[in-house]
């Protein structure tokens, strides 16, 4: 009896913690906070959860529309409207997919959907003016700009599957977001590497 | 793999000119809600030149040819609305929320396409117009004056708007 009894003296500190972990989940499944992981299941429509969002996932949405523009005009144009369309679509964000890959599909479709970018012609001259936005030291910069300009003579369809690869998505996650076949996806990006290590033995 | 850490690692310069707070007020427009509401606003314009259009019919000497460019004209402004109508109701379906991203830009140069096409149809149709008007008030001055006017403003924008689709629908043909 005693033995059982030291064996368990502590078990309402177990029953505490698990008390405490289920109140928790509670309070986050019914919160209106931004979580940086895992699924929503609250639409976000607060002005500072956006904010909050935009703090967190800013530098992602700023690669993908970098990816996309051939100036710094180019580059705040589509990060506006990459903002003005996540702030927009958050309504109808129930969380069906992740945060993450859900702010991915919403920026890239805002870049992809403005015509004004549709052209494949690069202008040398003015990306040098968009590489001012990159806020990185001489040898990074020199990779990356050399990066985004190999990016840049790809089809639209394709850099949408380059930059999520360049951000570690799953196979799957880039076929869902880009709606092609899983399958079509691996092709196209191997593709995609070849045409990039092209350009590099020019 | 290192270019992909090196990628991730890309920072960028804080942008002056981002408005966040003209975003949430609903100040600021995608670039899909300007172009869809410029559709909605010249097809409400073309709508209502139809009404217009049998002015025309007081200002022409002969009066048989008259009633002919007034008919031209709405339906030339008939034509108009209803191809600004639906290509507003197009740009408009298009959700960069829900959709896949070979879904937008499938729909994006297909009515980007169509755009070109129509403009292809309607511009001849109004130099064949202006012919026309040219033709039944070549003896009034004033009204030739004011059709050259009109013209040249309207080849310059024209000559403009042409380039760019001479440059732009090679590239959405490929």
């Amino acid at each position: 009896m005693y033995a059982f009894s030291f064996k368990y003296r502590f078990a309402w500190l177990d029953l505490w913690s698990y008390l405490r972990v289920l109140g928790s989940r509670i309070c986050m499944r019914t919160a209106k906070g931004v979580r940086s992981t895992g699924y929503q299941s609250q639409p976000i429509t607060s002005p500072a959860d956006f904010r909050i969002l935009l703090r967190e996932y800013d530098s992602e949405i700023s690669r993908i529309c970098f990816g996309y523009a051939r100036s710094r005009d180019e580059f705040e144009d589509l990060r506006q409207d990459a903002l003005i369309n996540i702030w927009q679509g958050l309504r109808t964000y129930h969380g069906n997919a992740s945060l993450r890959t859900w702010i991915y599909r919403v920026t890239l479709n805002s870049c992809v959907s403005n015509f004004r970018y549709l052209s494949k012609k690069v202008p040398t001259e003015r990306l040098d003016d968009l590489y001012d936005v990159l806020e990185e030291e001489d040898s990074h910069r020199k990779l990356i700009s050399e990066l985004h300009y190999r990016i840049s003579c790809l089809s639209p369809t394709d850099k949408a599957i380059i930059l999520m690869w360049l951000d570690e998505f799953s196979y799957d996650e880039i076929a869902s977001v880009c709606g092609l076949p899983r399958n079509t996806i691996a092709t196209r990006l191997r593709r995609a590497k070849e045409k990039l290590k092209e350009m590099e033995s020019l | 793999m290192d270019i992909q850490k090196d990628w991730r690692d890309t920072r960028f310069r804080n942008s002056s000119h981002l408005q966040i707070d003209d975003i949430l007020n609903g100040r600021r427009m995608s670039a899909l809600g300007k172009l869809s509401s410029k559709y909605k606003r010249f097809s409400i314009i073309g709508f209502v030149m139809i009404a217009m259009s049998f002015i025309t019919k007081f200002t022409v000497g002969d009066n048989t040819l008259g009633i002919w460019i007034s008919i031209l004209f709405a339906c030339y402004f008939a034509t108009c609305s209803a191809m600004d109508y639906w290509l507003y109701l197009g740009i408009s379906r298009i959700d960069p929320a829900t959709m896949s991203v070979n879904e937008v830009i499938t729909k994006s140069l297909f009515y980007r396409k169509r755009h070109f096409q129509f403009m292809a149809i309607i511009i001849p149709w109004m130099i064949a117009i202006i012919g026309l008007i040219v033709y039944a008030n070549f003896s009034d001055v004033y009204m030739l004056i004011a059709v050259a006017t009109g013209g040249i403003i309207g080849l310059a924008i024209g000559l403009k708007n042409l380039f760019e689709f001479l440059d732009a629908y090679k590239t959405l043909s490929n």
